[in-house]
Protein backbone atom coordinates (compact mmCIF):
# COMPACT_ATOMS: atom_id res chain seq x y z
CA UNK A 1 0.00 0.00 0.00
CA UNK A 2 1.70 3.52 -0.64
CA UNK A 3 0.71 5.80 1.30
CA UNK A 4 3.13 8.76 -0.57
CA UNK A 5 0.18 11.07 -2.13
CA UNK A 6 3.34 11.76 -5.00
CA UNK A 7 3.03 8.36 -5.49
CA UNK A 8 -1.02 8.02 -5.80
CA UNK A 9 -1.36 10.93 -7.97
CA UNK A 10 1.93 10.01 -10.00
CA UNK A 11 -0.24 6.33 -10.61
CA UNK A 12 -3.21 8.10 -11.77
CA UNK A 13 -1.13 10.12 -13.87
CA UNK A 14 0.46 7.24 -15.13
CA UNK A 15 -2.66 5.89 -16.42
CA UNK A 16 -4.19 8.82 -17.69
CA UNK A 17 -0.72 8.89 -19.75
CA UNK A 18 -0.65 5.12 -20.75
CA UNK A 19 -3.81 5.36 -22.29
CA UNK A 20 -3.03 8.88 -23.66
CA UNK A 21 -0.07 7.29 -25.85
CA UNK A 22 -2.88 4.21 -26.70
CA UNK A 23 -4.43 6.79 -28.18
CA UNK A 24 -2.16 9.19 -30.19
CA UNK A 25 -0.93 5.98 -31.37
CA UNK A 26 -4.44 4.65 -32.16
CA UNK A 27 -4.75 8.61 -34.12
CA UNK A 28 -1.60 8.39 -35.28
CA UNK A 29 -1.91 5.13 -37.90
CA UNK A 30 0.97 4.13 -35.98
CA UNK A 31 -0.29 0.98 -35.38
CA UNK A 32 -1.54 0.12 -38.89
CA UNK A 33 1.52 1.86 -40.22
CA UNK A 34 4.09 1.32 -37.70
CA UNK A 35 5.72 4.66 -39.67
CA UNK A 36 4.86 8.86 -40.49
CA UNK A 37 3.34 9.84 -37.74
CA UNK A 38 2.13 13.67 -38.59
CA UNK A 39 0.99 13.76 -34.89
CA UNK A 40 1.59 18.02 -34.08
CA UNK A 41 3.73 18.23 -31.39
CA UNK A 42 3.46 15.76 -28.65
CA UNK A 43 0.48 16.40 -26.60
CA UNK A 44 1.24 14.95 -23.15
CA UNK A 45 2.12 18.17 -22.06
CA UNK A 46 -1.18 19.89 -23.04
CA UNK A 47 -0.46 21.15 -25.93
CA UNK A 48 -3.02 18.91 -28.50
CA UNK A 49 -4.85 21.35 -31.12
CA UNK A 50 -2.25 23.92 -31.23
CA UNK A 51 -0.29 24.37 -34.39
CA UNK A 52 2.89 24.29 -33.99
CA UNK A 53 5.00 26.95 -35.64
CA UNK A 54 7.96 24.41 -37.02
CA UNK A 55 5.14 21.97 -38.77
CA UNK A 56 4.23 18.56 -37.57
CA UNK A 57 6.64 15.84 -36.09
CA UNK A 58 7.12 12.87 -38.43
CA UNK A 59 8.95 10.72 -36.54
CA UNK A 60 6.82 9.09 -33.99
CA UNK A 61 9.14 7.40 -31.72
CA UNK A 62 10.78 10.49 -30.83
CA UNK A 63 7.48 12.02 -29.97
CA UNK A 64 6.64 9.26 -27.77
CA UNK A 65 10.18 9.96 -26.36
CA UNK A 66 9.36 13.41 -25.64
CA UNK A 67 5.99 12.80 -23.77
CA UNK A 68 7.77 9.60 -21.53
CA UNK A 69 10.83 12.10 -21.00
CA UNK A 70 8.60 14.76 -19.75
CA UNK A 71 6.04 12.66 -17.59
CA UNK A 72 9.31 10.91 -15.92
CA UNK A 73 10.61 14.26 -14.63
CA UNK A 74 7.09 15.65 -13.62
CA UNK A 75 6.96 12.55 -11.81
CA UNK A 76 9.90 13.11 -9.67
CA UNK A 77 8.91 16.79 -9.56
CA UNK A 78 5.94 15.79 -7.78
CA UNK A 79 8.14 13.16 -5.21
CA UNK A 80 10.61 16.44 -4.31
CA UNK A 81 7.58 18.50 -4.45
CA UNK A 82 6.14 16.85 -1.31
CA UNK A 83 8.83 15.94 0.04
CA UNK A 84 9.35 17.31 3.56
CA UNK A 85 13.16 16.80 4.06
CA UNK A 86 14.16 18.57 0.60
CA UNK A 87 15.05 21.26 2.82
CA UNK A 88 16.03 21.24 6.81
CA UNK A 89 12.98 22.55 8.68
CA UNK A 90 10.35 20.15 7.98
CA UNK A 91 8.87 21.98 5.32
CA UNK A 92 7.68 20.99 2.33
CA UNK A 93 6.80 23.04 -1.16
CA UNK A 94 3.41 21.52 -1.04
CA UNK A 95 2.77 22.71 2.64
CA UNK A 96 2.82 26.33 1.14
CA UNK A 97 1.61 25.64 -2.64
CA UNK A 98 -0.80 22.51 -3.15
CA UNK A 99 -0.91 21.95 -6.09
CA UNK A 100 1.97 24.63 -7.06
CA UNK A 101 -0.92 26.78 -6.86
CA UNK A 102 0.55 30.64 -6.82
CA UNK A 103 3.83 29.79 -8.41
CA UNK A 104 2.91 30.81 -12.03
CA UNK A 105 5.86 29.40 -13.56
CA UNK A 106 4.63 30.75 -16.79
CA UNK A 107 5.62 34.63 -15.55
CA UNK A 108 9.15 33.54 -15.74
CA UNK A 109 11.74 35.10 -15.80
CA UNK A 110 10.80 38.37 -13.56
CA UNK A 111 12.25 40.34 -11.16
CA UNK A 112 12.11 39.24 -8.27
CA UNK A 113 12.77 42.41 -5.59
CA UNK A 114 14.15 39.50 -2.90
CA UNK A 115 17.11 38.58 -5.17
CA UNK A 116 17.62 42.43 -6.72
CA UNK A 117 17.86 41.06 -10.57
CA UNK A 118 15.45 39.21 -13.06
CA UNK A 119 15.91 35.53 -12.42
CA UNK A 120 14.75 32.37 -13.87
CA UNK A 121 12.02 29.52 -12.26
CA UNK A 122 14.89 27.45 -11.27
CA UNK A 123 16.88 30.25 -9.48
CA UNK A 124 13.53 31.32 -7.76
CA UNK A 125 13.14 27.81 -6.57
CA UNK A 126 16.24 27.24 -5.54
CA UNK A 127 15.74 30.99 -3.50
CA UNK A 128 12.65 28.85 -2.01
CA UNK A 129 14.36 25.99 -1.20
CA UNK A 130 17.29 27.82 0.84
CA UNK A 131 14.67 30.85 2.52
CA UNK A 132 11.31 29.15 3.60
CA UNK A 133 13.18 25.64 3.36
CA UNK A 134 16.49 26.85 4.87
CA UNK A 135 18.05 24.15 2.68
CA UNK A 136 20.64 23.76 0.48
CA UNK A 137 20.76 25.22 -3.27
CA UNK A 138 20.95 22.29 -5.95
CA UNK A 139 22.99 23.45 -9.32
CA UNK A 140 20.89 25.29 -11.69
CA UNK A 141 19.99 22.74 -14.39
CA UNK A 142 20.15 19.58 -12.38
CA UNK A 143 18.06 16.98 -12.59
CA UNK A 144 15.97 17.74 -9.50
CA UNK A 145 15.44 21.63 -10.43
CA UNK A 146 14.14 20.84 -13.72
CA UNK A 147 11.92 17.94 -12.10
CA UNK A 148 10.35 20.66 -9.58
CA UNK A 149 10.11 23.18 -12.96
CA UNK A 150 8.27 20.70 -14.86
CA UNK A 151 5.93 19.58 -12.20
CA UNK A 152 5.20 23.45 -11.75
CA UNK A 153 4.58 23.28 -15.43
CA UNK A 154 2.53 20.62 -15.72
CA UNK A 155 -0.02 21.39 -12.50
CA UNK A 156 -0.49 25.18 -14.19
CA UNK A 157 -1.30 24.20 -17.37
CA UNK A 158 -4.62 25.92 -18.53
CA UNK A 159 -4.55 28.78 -15.60
CA UNK A 160 -5.17 32.09 -16.16
CA UNK A 161 -1.49 33.94 -17.27
CA UNK A 162 -1.41 35.83 -14.20
CA UNK A 163 1.43 38.02 -14.07
CA UNK A 164 3.30 38.52 -10.08
CA UNK A 165 3.79 41.52 -8.52
CA UNK A 166 5.43 42.82 -5.90
CA UNK A 167 3.76 42.49 -2.20
CA UNK A 168 3.53 46.03 -0.19
CA UNK B 1 -9.78 51.90 6.56
CA UNK B 2 -11.04 51.26 9.96
CA UNK B 3 -15.20 50.82 10.45
CA UNK B 4 -16.03 51.13 13.99
CA UNK B 5 -19.44 50.40 15.52
CA UNK B 6 -20.14 51.81 18.33
CA UNK B 7 -16.54 52.68 19.28
CA UNK B 8 -16.04 49.42 20.32
CA UNK B 9 -12.71 49.41 18.70
CA UNK B 10 -10.36 52.11 20.29
CA UNK B 11 -7.52 53.53 18.12
CA UNK B 12 -4.42 51.48 19.31
CA UNK B 13 -1.07 50.66 18.29
CA UNK B 14 -2.58 47.42 15.62
CA UNK B 15 -5.46 49.59 14.38
CA UNK B 16 -3.41 51.10 11.45
CA UNK B 17 -3.06 46.91 10.98
CA UNK B 18 -6.70 45.97 10.03
CA UNK B 19 -7.59 44.75 6.69
CA UNK B 20 -11.50 44.29 7.48
CA UNK B 21 -13.69 45.40 10.37
CA UNK B 22 -17.08 43.62 9.76
CA UNK B 23 -20.25 44.21 11.36
CA UNK B 24 -20.78 40.81 12.29
CA UNK B 25 -24.00 40.53 13.78
CA UNK B 26 -26.99 43.02 13.34
CA UNK B 27 -28.14 45.18 16.56
CA UNK B 28 -31.08 42.95 17.74
CA UNK B 29 -33.89 45.32 17.63
CA UNK B 30 -35.29 46.97 20.72
CA UNK B 31 -37.99 45.36 22.78
CA UNK B 32 -35.86 41.84 22.88
CA UNK B 33 -35.38 40.23 25.82
CA UNK B 34 -32.14 40.27 24.94
CA UNK B 35 -31.79 44.02 25.96
CA UNK B 36 -33.17 43.65 29.01
CA UNK B 37 -30.87 40.95 29.73
CA UNK B 38 -28.33 43.41 28.65
CA UNK B 39 -25.20 41.82 27.53
CA UNK B 40 -22.08 43.26 28.50
CA UNK B 41 -19.77 44.05 25.78
CA UNK B 42 -16.20 42.42 25.30
CA UNK B 43 -13.35 41.94 23.37
CA UNK B 44 -11.70 38.37 22.74
CA UNK B 45 -8.68 37.66 20.43
CA UNK B 46 -8.15 34.66 18.18
CA UNK B 47 -4.80 32.84 16.82
CA UNK B 48 -4.62 29.14 15.25
CA UNK B 49 -2.58 27.61 12.41
CA UNK B 50 0.60 28.02 14.35
CA UNK B 51 2.01 24.80 13.36
CA UNK B 52 5.40 24.11 15.29
CA UNK B 53 7.38 21.80 13.87
CA UNK B 54 9.83 22.02 16.98
CA UNK B 55 13.29 22.78 17.14
CA UNK B 56 14.60 22.22 14.04
CA UNK B 57 11.57 25.01 13.29
CA UNK B 58 12.16 28.68 14.88
CA UNK B 59 10.66 30.32 12.56
CA UNK B 60 7.34 29.17 12.95
CA UNK B 61 8.20 30.17 17.09
CA UNK B 62 8.71 33.03 16.23
CA UNK B 63 5.81 33.97 14.06
CA UNK B 64 3.69 32.38 16.89
CA UNK B 65 5.39 34.96 19.41
CA UNK B 66 5.02 37.93 17.37
CA UNK B 67 1.27 37.43 18.05
CA UNK B 68 1.29 36.40 21.85
CA UNK B 69 3.44 39.48 22.04
CA UNK B 70 0.81 41.48 20.40
CA UNK B 71 -1.91 40.29 22.50
CA UNK B 72 -0.33 41.04 25.84
CA UNK B 73 -0.12 44.41 24.79
CA UNK B 74 -3.38 45.09 23.91
CA UNK B 75 -5.21 47.34 26.37
CA UNK B 76 -7.23 46.79 27.73
CA UNK B 77 -6.93 43.14 28.00
CA UNK B 78 -8.81 41.02 26.22
CA UNK B 79 -11.54 38.23 28.28
CA UNK B 80 -9.91 35.25 26.55
CA UNK B 81 -8.19 34.28 23.72
CA UNK B 82 -9.39 31.57 21.06
CA UNK B 83 -6.50 29.25 19.27
CA UNK B 84 -8.59 27.88 16.35
CA UNK B 85 -6.22 24.72 15.77
CA UNK B 86 -3.21 23.37 13.93
CA UNK B 87 -1.31 24.19 17.25
CA UNK B 88 1.51 21.85 16.08
CA UNK B 89 2.05 20.19 12.80
CA UNK B 90 2.85 16.66 13.02
CA UNK B 91 1.61 16.06 16.86
CA UNK B 92 4.17 14.61 18.21
CA UNK B 93 5.01 14.70 21.95
CA UNK B 94 8.57 16.75 21.34
CA UNK B 95 5.65 19.44 19.73
CA UNK B 96 3.60 19.80 21.71
CA UNK B 97 6.38 20.11 24.22
CA UNK B 98 7.47 22.73 22.40
CA UNK B 99 4.08 24.62 21.99
CA UNK B 100 3.60 24.43 25.85
CA UNK B 101 6.71 26.22 26.29
CA UNK B 102 5.44 29.08 23.77
CA UNK B 103 1.73 29.36 24.57
CA UNK B 104 2.44 30.20 28.27
CA UNK B 105 3.81 33.24 27.56
CA UNK B 106 0.38 34.30 26.74
CA UNK B 107 -1.23 36.36 29.22
CA UNK B 108 -5.17 35.67 28.86
CA UNK B 109 -6.99 32.91 29.61
CA UNK B 110 -6.80 30.57 26.37
CA UNK B 111 -9.82 28.07 24.51
CA UNK B 112 -8.10 24.83 22.12
CA UNK B 113 -10.47 24.00 19.19
CA UNK B 114 -8.77 20.92 17.97
CA UNK B 115 -7.44 21.20 14.44
CA UNK B 116 -6.29 18.12 12.15
CA UNK B 117 -2.39 18.06 13.21
CA UNK B 118 -3.08 18.07 16.69
CA UNK B 119 -5.10 15.20 16.64
CA UNK B 120 -4.38 12.15 13.90
CA UNK B 121 -0.64 11.51 15.63
CA UNK B 122 -2.04 10.71 19.06
CA UNK B 123 -5.77 10.36 17.93
CA UNK B 124 -6.54 13.94 20.03
CA UNK B 125 -4.96 12.33 23.41
CA UNK B 126 -2.60 14.68 24.42
CA UNK B 127 -4.36 17.55 22.83
CA UNK B 128 -7.74 16.69 25.25
CA UNK B 129 -5.64 16.23 28.56
CA UNK B 130 -3.00 18.92 28.21
CA UNK B 131 -4.52 21.71 26.06
CA UNK B 132 -8.48 21.31 25.75
CA UNK B 133 -8.46 19.97 29.72
CA UNK B 134 -11.58 18.06 28.50
CA UNK B 135 -13.26 16.84 25.09
CA UNK B 136 -14.56 18.74 22.07
CA UNK B 137 -17.38 19.57 21.53
CA UNK B 138 -17.65 21.96 24.26
CA UNK B 139 -19.88 25.23 25.06
CA UNK B 140 -20.21 28.06 27.73
CA UNK B 141 -21.52 31.17 28.20
CA UNK B 142 -20.05 34.61 28.73
CA UNK B 143 -21.19 37.90 29.26
CA UNK B 144 -24.77 36.84 27.88
CA UNK B 145 -23.35 35.26 24.54
CA UNK B 146 -23.45 31.14 24.10
CA UNK B 147 -20.16 30.01 22.93
CA UNK B 148 -19.67 26.69 21.43
CA UNK B 149 -16.28 25.16 20.39
CA UNK B 150 -16.85 22.49 17.52
CA UNK B 151 -15.04 19.45 16.85
CA UNK B 152 -14.55 19.93 13.04
CA UNK B 153 -12.01 17.52 11.76
CA UNK B 154 -13.45 14.27 11.75
CA UNK B 155 -12.34 11.93 8.84
CA UNK B 156 -13.70 8.48 8.20
CA UNK B 157 -11.24 5.56 8.95
CA UNK B 158 -8.24 5.12 6.09
CA UNK B 159 -5.65 3.92 8.12
CA UNK B 160 -7.04 0.69 10.05
CA UNK B 161 -7.93 -0.89 7.01
CA UNK B 162 -4.35 -0.16 5.33
CA UNK B 163 -2.43 -0.82 8.62
CA UNK B 164 -1.16 2.94 8.69
CA UNK B 165 1.46 3.95 11.53
CA UNK B 166 0.76 7.01 13.55
CA UNK B 167 3.01 8.87 11.69
CA UNK B 168 1.64 7.91 8.05
CA UNK B 169 -1.79 8.74 9.37
CA UNK B 170 -0.70 12.03 10.65
CA UNK B 171 0.74 12.66 7.50
CA UNK B 172 -2.09 12.22 5.28
CA UNK B 173 -4.53 13.90 7.12
CA UNK B 174 -1.77 16.78 7.39
CA UNK B 175 -1.47 16.70 3.81
CA UNK B 176 -4.65 19.01 2.49
CA UNK B 177 -4.69 17.68 -0.50
CA UNK B 178 -3.85 14.18 0.14
CA UNK B 179 -6.24 11.98 -2.41
CA UNK B 180 -6.55 9.41 0.73
CA UNK B 181 -8.21 12.19 3.22
CA UNK B 182 -11.75 12.82 2.57
CA UNK B 183 -13.90 15.30 3.68
CA UNK B 184 -13.94 16.47 7.17
CA UNK B 185 -17.16 15.54 8.76
CA UNK B 186 -19.04 16.71 12.02
CA UNK B 187 -20.74 13.09 12.72
CA UNK B 188 -24.44 12.43 13.99
CA UNK B 189 -23.32 12.09 17.60
CA UNK B 190 -21.65 15.87 17.27
CA UNK B 191 -24.82 17.10 15.75
CA UNK B 192 -26.92 15.22 18.14
CA UNK B 193 -25.05 17.05 21.11
CA UNK B 194 -25.18 20.24 19.06
CA UNK B 195 -29.12 20.34 19.00
CA UNK B 196 -29.34 19.35 23.10
CA UNK B 197 -26.54 22.22 23.57
CA UNK B 198 -28.81 24.79 21.23
CA UNK B 199 -32.30 23.60 23.31
CA UNK B 200 -31.15 25.57 26.10
CA UNK B 201 -30.31 28.70 24.92
CA UNK B 202 -32.89 31.16 24.17
CA UNK B 203 -32.92 32.42 20.14
CA UNK B 204 -32.19 36.06 20.95
CA UNK B 205 -29.34 34.85 22.90
CA UNK B 206 -26.10 35.49 20.50
CA UNK B 207 -24.09 32.72 19.55
CA UNK B 208 -20.30 32.72 18.88
CA UNK B 209 -18.77 29.09 17.57
CA UNK B 210 -15.55 28.27 16.64
CA UNK B 211 -14.62 25.27 14.23
CA UNK B 212 -11.18 24.49 12.90
CA UNK B 213 -12.40 24.10 9.31
CA UNK B 214 -14.65 26.83 7.42
CA UNK B 215 -18.34 25.52 8.26
CA UNK B 216 -19.90 25.29 4.78
CA UNK B 217 -18.60 23.89 1.25
CA UNK B 218 -15.82 26.14 0.38
CA UNK B 219 -13.03 23.98 -1.90
CA UNK B 220 -13.47 20.68 -1.54
CA UNK B 221 -9.62 19.83 -3.28
CA UNK B 222 -7.74 21.21 -0.16
CA UNK B 223 -10.68 20.58 2.32
CA UNK B 224 -12.30 23.85 2.94
CA UNK B 225 -14.98 21.61 3.84
CA UNK B 226 -17.02 20.12 6.01
CA UNK B 227 -19.58 17.81 4.59
CA UNK B 228 -22.60 18.06 6.59
CA UNK B 229 -22.23 21.92 8.05
CA UNK B 230 -25.58 22.03 5.99
CA UNK B 231 -27.07 20.18 8.97
CA UNK B 232 -25.82 22.52 11.37
CA UNK B 233 -27.04 25.13 9.50
CA UNK B 234 -30.63 23.77 9.77
CA UNK B 235 -30.04 23.61 13.67
CA UNK B 236 -28.53 27.31 14.06
CA UNK B 237 -30.21 29.37 11.56
CA UNK B 238 -33.18 30.13 13.60
CA UNK B 239 -30.91 31.95 16.03
CA UNK B 240 -31.16 36.03 15.66
CA UNK B 241 -27.45 36.35 15.50
CA UNK B 242 -24.56 33.69 14.69
CA UNK B 243 -20.54 34.16 14.13
CA UNK B 244 -18.87 31.14 13.30
CA UNK B 245 -14.93 31.81 13.49
CA UNK B 246 -12.68 29.22 11.84
CA UNK B 247 -8.91 28.67 10.67
CA UNK B 248 -7.81 26.39 8.60
CA UNK B 249 -7.65 28.05 5.29
CA UNK B 250 -4.45 30.30 6.79
CA UNK B 251 -5.98 32.86 4.63
CA UNK B 252 -9.13 35.84 5.02
CA UNK B 253 -12.23 34.99 4.04
CA UNK B 254 -15.96 35.78 5.06
CA UNK B 255 -19.04 33.66 3.58
CA UNK B 256 -22.63 34.74 5.07
CA UNK B 257 -25.38 31.89 4.38
CA UNK B 258 -29.34 32.55 5.95
CA UNK B 259 -28.21 35.57 7.92
CA UNK B 260 -25.41 33.49 9.76
CA UNK B 261 -21.78 35.14 9.09
CA UNK B 262 -18.45 33.37 8.48
CA UNK B 263 -15.12 34.79 9.37
CA UNK B 264 -11.40 33.17 9.13
CA UNK B 265 -8.96 34.00 10.84
CA UNK B 266 -5.38 34.08 9.48
CA UNK B 267 -2.28 31.52 10.55
CA UNK B 268 0.81 32.44 11.89
CA UNK B 269 2.90 29.65 10.10
CA UNK B 270 2.30 30.31 6.88
CA UNK B 271 -0.27 31.74 3.88
CA UNK B 272 -2.54 29.60 1.56
CA UNK B 273 -3.00 30.55 -2.16
CA UNK B 274 -6.79 31.56 -3.14
CA UNK B 275 -8.42 28.70 -4.85
CA UNK B 276 -9.00 28.94 -8.66
CA UNK B 277 -12.78 28.57 -8.20
CA UNK B 278 -12.50 32.26 -6.19
CA UNK B 279 -13.67 33.35 -2.82
CA UNK B 280 -17.49 33.69 -1.45
CA UNK B 281 -19.62 36.17 -2.58
CA UNK B 282 -18.81 39.60 -1.43
CA UNK B 283 -15.57 38.21 0.62
CA UNK B 284 -12.79 40.24 -0.09
CA UNK B 285 -9.40 39.02 -0.75
CA UNK B 286 -5.77 39.86 1.23
CA UNK B 287 -2.99 41.24 -1.04
CA UNK B 288 -0.56 38.49 -2.44
CA UNK B 289 1.59 37.41 0.34
CA UNK B 290 5.53 38.14 -0.61
CA UNK B 291 7.74 35.59 1.03
CA UNK B 292 10.66 37.18 1.75
CA UNK B 293 8.66 39.40 3.82
CA UNK B 294 9.18 36.85 7.24
CA UNK B 295 5.21 38.08 8.37
CA UNK B 296 3.67 38.61 4.87
CA UNK B 297 0.01 37.03 4.67
CA UNK B 298 0.12 35.93 8.53
CA UNK B 299 -1.68 37.55 11.32
CA UNK B 300 -5.14 37.06 13.87
CA UNK B 301 -7.80 38.66 14.82
CA UNK B 302 -9.80 41.33 17.32
CA UNK B 303 -12.51 40.95 18.17
CA UNK B 304 -15.31 42.81 20.06
CA UNK B 305 -19.26 41.84 21.28
CA UNK B 306 -21.59 43.52 23.19
CA UNK B 307 -25.28 44.76 23.09
CA UNK B 308 -25.72 41.50 20.57
CA UNK B 309 -23.22 43.11 18.20
CA UNK B 310 -20.03 41.72 17.08
CA UNK B 311 -16.99 43.37 15.05
CA UNK B 312 -14.24 41.18 13.80
CA UNK B 313 -11.08 42.96 12.72
CA UNK B 314 -8.42 40.81 10.48
CA UNK B 315 -4.71 41.91 12.13
CA UNK B 316 -2.82 41.16 8.67
CA UNK B 317 1.19 41.62 9.26
CA UNK B 318 1.38 42.13 5.60
CA UNK B 319 0.13 45.79 6.38
CA UNK B 320 1.89 46.38 9.58
CA UNK B 321 4.46 43.82 10.36
CA UNK B 322 5.04 43.34 14.08
CA UNK B 323 7.02 45.50 15.60
CA UNK B 324 11.44 44.12 15.78
CA UNK B 325 10.66 42.70 12.47
FE1 LIG C 1 -3.51 24.86 9.36
FE1 LIG D 1 -5.99 22.59 9.34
Amino acid sequence: MDINPAGRIMMNKIIVLFLFFVAVIVADGTLLSGEEAVQHHPSASGLEGRKDAQGPVHRADLARKEKRSFAAAVALGEKLWFDRTLGANGMSCNICHPDAAATHPETFPKFKSQMGAVVSAQQFINWCIVIPLQGKEFHLGSSELTALEAYMVSQNRGEALEPGYPSP
Amino acid sequence: MIITRRGFLQKTLLAGGALLVLPAIRSIGSGSSLQAAGPESFRFAIIGDSHLMGKKNPRLKLRLEAAIREINSLAPQPDFVIHLGDAVHDGTPEQFQYFAETITQLKPKIYFVPGEHDWYFDMGETYRSVFIKGNAPYSFNHKGYHLIILNGIGLNDYWTGRKLTPQQRMEIAGTLNHPLQGPFRLGKEQLAWLQKDLSGVGRETPLLIFIHPPLYHYYRPWNFWVEDAPEAHLLLKPFQSVSVFHGHVHHTVQNEIDRMKFFSTLSTSWPYPYPDTGVPKGSAKMPRPGPSNFYDGLGWSQNSAGNGDMTHQDILWTLTPPEGS
